[in-house]
């Protein structure tokens, strides 16, 4: 069983998934009630592994027409009424969308087609969607014809349709046959740019492949929606979605023709995913900008899109969804039985705000040894005055802190920490980031035996070694060498402050930045942030569709790198940069960046 | 496949011993550039030309490097950018405008030891895709030693590139299967398999490799890849660096039973003779797309030619009921 429990969490990427593993394990969050209600265009911001990808591939018709039919037991009375409310969209097929994922290997090759490359861009994005678009007419059918007959006949009317409407060489009547006529349609397309960047000649026939494409942006996607709306019976209140997974692939050129769209059109709806920093541009092809709020708005799902929340409402979020994704994940595997997350890892000591964990006079005793002078007194005097502000001003604050910090000056020799351990911790060090979960699963039951529980000393260490590889992914990237650096440096000044200055009650775990920093810390920072390591931190409550800093801002390390550096997972005060650079303390000047 | 296409090694004594209708050099700052050329002084060679990297033309070790090549009889010189394949089109276009037809198969010799895969990936695809008459391609790369403890090893990730001619065909099928052609680079790998998400992955490692310990240090650098990625090594192909026809023939057998379903992104890292493999299967079947990262190094190196070749010859044949 240990074996198969430990492989159950190795596939964690939303691209891999069939579609049925999918549906399986989709969590319905409140982004994705967002995205499905909204009447306006959206982009998902969102880190890599945040989920994008599997958020928009569910709004697609054929998976929401799968989720429409899961069979789940009673007790979950939420997923019971998500479903509900997806037949209920299904059936009266007001929502269709269609999943595009844009691809870097079409994206990347436009460089090959120099004073081309805009024409190669619509042609290859009108044809990726119309691809995409008989995925969505299949599920249709399949949905909306019982009878197989007449879905057979349906299919073939549809079929010469496109074939008419998309001008094919040949004329098509099924569905299989027209994927094929697709592809090669791609592949000879793809020689006819590769000859018209060697300055040959075309012939007619040449010129005219696929020549529907090269019309107007998503043109012959609107125009077969319209066929399609007539064959099944689609009402014209229905809203037609393209779901574009990826945009961080593109261009700024192309964020500017597919803004204008945004801006424009009003037969079809866009919902983009992208990194947080890769929407490029505001900009369109005309002279007005893409106005958010009104034209687009943004979804940003980083932390299950709870960094506006309070810190109390976001872990328990998250906490409930790392339970709930566990238990989705075993739930694909008949041979594990038994096993909930709490079972085998227990609670977290670290995060327990309780005196039963350790008592007043055990953490009065902490806070001698460990606090500032200031903080000592006010401790003193609000325990012997005012134990709720106490426990509100000082306990709250500290405990946790106060105990990685006893932990890290008495630990002898090998002795492994027990500290970073239990479901709050682990979930909090997942900064409820799915594909991240799946990760931190995987380290956790890496080596397991054939317990059903992981002592908290053997969690630790397994979480503090998945710490250290999600910071050295972003070397991998390019350019990825600036930003490690730079978390290296924040996350050292952190463990310091936190691990050796006396502590006050309030500890700095986030920078604030000025508007003036160097472009080389901002793309260091913005780096950090599409892949998840730093995370902008919001004002409470605010309308986070519309505001995401730019260089002026607050942001705070992502939780999971905090067992790398010692520290105690939570965002903490903001420190001005420019202290965390030029440290009081100590001989340690850090230069920002090594020399290159 | 959408080629009558024959890929073979050859010897040594045969390469030296064939007459060439066209010779195609690359001139960049490593000394091995001029080592094939030295070796081709009593070869019948009708038109040469030297491709040079115009982005270290003030580099000292390149303008040594191209006197030497003048001094062999290479003096008809083009100078482009490594990613400029417009120049390497209009070059090859131009020498081959006046082919007799029905003649004997037009021979061409390159020399991609240390030329840019564009510029030979351009000749590729315009010599399988749109030359009409049967051509023989004698490519040569000439082993070196790598200073791989000089900093060799220390660049930084640049551009993601496509190779022109091997686009594939990702905009209609779905999914994606990665091969990563493995070399010394610990990060590259990993940094596109985040970047590509494949639904199935593929590797190849060249083994034997050049020099006795090159497979085992390649194993080394790349063992995270190969445990998480490629099922603890059960997905790891190996290949010799001396035979490209063989890895061609390894790719194929890879690629055949999946083209169907997928299509097939082949990541560049690895020995070049492994990379003419792949950027072979890139032209050759339809839905394979060739990838690779540029790379940032901060300084030249010192990269001499071992003695060793790896020689393959490419026919192409557009008209194969002819002969």
């Amino acid at each position: 069983m240990s074996s198969s429990l430990k492989r159950a969490f190795e596939a964690s990427n939303a691209r891999d998934f069939t579609s049925h593993q999918l549906v399986n394990e989709f969590i319905w969050t409140n982004s994705f009630s967002d995205l499905l209600y909204s009447t306006k265009n959206q982009m998902v911001l969102g880190s890599r592994g945040s989920g994008k990808t599997a958020l928009i591939k569910m709004l697609s018709h054929q998976n929401l027409r799968k989720l429409s039919d899961k069979i789940i037991s009673n007790a979950d009375n939420d997923e019971s009424s998500q479903i509900d409310e997806a037949k209920k969209i299904i059936k009266e097929k007001s929502f269709i969308a269609t999943y595009v994922p844009l691809k870097v290997e079409w994206i990347n090759s436009l460089e090959n087609y120099e004073g081309a490359k805009e024409a190669y861009f619509t042609w290859s994005l009108n044809l990726a969607t119309c691809a995409r678009f008989l995925d969505t007419i299949i599920s249709c059918t399949d949905e909306y014809i019982e009878d197989e007959v007449e879905a057979t006949l349906m299919q073939r009317k549809i079929c010469k349709q496109l074939s008419n409407l998309w001008t094919l060489p040949k004329t098509i009547n099924n569905f299989s046959e027209f994927r094929k006529e697709l592809e090669n349609i791609e592949y000879k397309k793809n020689l006819i740019f590769n000859k018209e960047a060697m300055g040959i000649e075309l012939n007619v026939e040449e010129k005219t492949l696929g020549l529907a494409f090269h019309g107007n942006l998503f043109s012959p996607f609107t125009i077969a929606t319209k066929a399609i709306s007539n064959y099944l019976d689609i009402p014209d209140s229905s809203k037609w979605v393209l779901c574009l997974d990826e945009a961080e692939f593109l261009a700024e050129a192309h964020h500017k023709i597919l803004n204008t769209h945004m801006r424009s059109a009003n037969e079809i709806f866009f919902k983009i995913t992208t990194m947080p920093y890769r929407h490029h541009t505001l900009s369109t092809t005309v002279k007005a900008h893409i106005n958010v709020g009104h034209d687009l708005e943004y979804i940003y799902i980083d932390k299950l899109g709870t960094t506006n929340m309070n810190q109390t409402t976001a872990d328990v979020t998250i906490e409930k969804f790392a339970t709930k994704l566990f238990e989705n994940r075993l739930k694909q595997f008949n041979t594990i039985e038994g096993i909930s997350l709490e079972g085998l890892v227990g609670l977290s000591k670290l995060s327990q705000d309780t005196t039963e964990l350790i008592d007043d006079d055990e953490l009065l005793g902490l806070i001698e040894s460990h606090c500032n002078p200031a903080t000592k007194e006010r401790a003193k005097r609000l325990h012997a005055t005012n134990l709720n502000r106490f426990n509100d001003e000082i306990a709250r604050k500290l405990r946790g802190i106060l105990l990685l910090r006893e932990e890290y000056h008495n630990r002898v020799g090998s002795s492994s920490t027990p500290l970073y351990s239990g479901t709050s911790i682990l979930s909090r060090c997942s900064d409820g980031n799915p594909r991240r979960l799946f990760r931190l699963f995987n380290h956790l039951l890496n080596g397991n035996g054939k317990t059903t529980k992981i002592t908290p000393e053997i969690q630790s260490k397994r979480i503090k070694s998945f710490s250290y590889s999600e910071l050295e992914v972003i070397k991998f990237e390019k350019g990825g060498k600036m930003s490690f650096e730079f978390l290296q440096m924040i996350g050292s000044f952190f463990k310091e402050r936190t691990l050796e200055v006396k502590l006050g009650s309030d500890l700095p775990q986030a920078i604030k930045l000025p508007n003036s920093i160097e472009d080389k810390t901002w793309e260091a920072i913005k780096s950090a942030v599409d892949l998840g390591l730093m995370y902008p931190v919001m004002k409470k409550d605010s309308n986070h569709k519309n505001l995401f800093p730019i260089k002026e801002g607050t942001f705070c390390l992502a939780n999971c790198l905090a067992p790398h550096f010692n520290l105690f997972p939570r965002v903490g005060k903001a420190i001005d940069l420019f202290n965390v650079m030029s440290p009081k303390k100590g001989n340690k000047q850090l230069g920002l960046f090594s020399e290159t | 496949m959408k080629h009558n296409i024959r890929v073979n090694d050859l010897s040594r004594s045969e390469f030296i011993n064939n007459e060439y209708d066209l010779v195609i050099l690359a001139s960049g700052y490593e000394p091995r550039c001029t080592y094939v050329a030295s070796l081709l002084t009593g070869t019948r060679i009708t038109d040469p030309i030297v491709f040079s990297y115009e982005e270290s033309s003030t580099d000292p070790a390149q303008i040594e490097n191209e006197k030497t090549l003048g001094d062999f009889g290479f003096d008809q010189k083009l100078s482009l950018n490594h990613n400029e394949v417009k120049k390497v089109y209009q070059a090859i276009i131009e020498k081959l405008k006046f082919i007799a037809v029905g003649s004997e198969p037009y021979k061409i010799l390159i020399d991609y030891s240390s030329m840019s895969r564009n510029w030979y990936a351009a000749i590729l695809n315009y010599l399988f895709n749109f030359f009409d008459h049967t051509v023989e391609i004698t490519f040569v790369y000439s082993c070196a030693e790598y200073p791989l403890n000089s900093g060799f090893l220390d660049f930084e990730l640049g551009d993601v590139k496509i190779l022109p001619g091997c686009q594939g065909s990702s905009i209609t099928k779905s999914k994606t299967a990665g091969i990563f052609m493995l070399g010394f680079d610990k990060i590259g790998p990993l940094s596109f398999h985040n970047l590509l998400e494949p639904n199935l992955t593929y590797g190849m490692l060249s083994a034997p490799g050049s020099l006795p310990d090159y497979e085992q240090q390649a194993r080394d650098i790349n063992g995270q890849f190969i445990q998480h990625q490629l099922n603890d090594g059960k997905n790891l192909l190996c290949s010799p660096i001396f035979s490209v026809s063989q890895t061609f023939e390894n790719l194929c057998q890879l690629i055949r039973p999946i083209k169907e379903e997928y299509n097939i992104s082949i990541v560049q890292f690895g020995p070049k003779p492994h990379l003419l493999a792949s950027t072979l299967a890139g032209i050759s079947f339809k839905n394979v797309s060739c990838i690779y990262s540029e790379y940032k190094r901060s300084k030249s190196h010192d990269v001499k030619a071992s003695g060793e070749l790896v020689i393959t010859t490419i026919t192409i044949n557009h008209n194969p009921t002819k002969n």
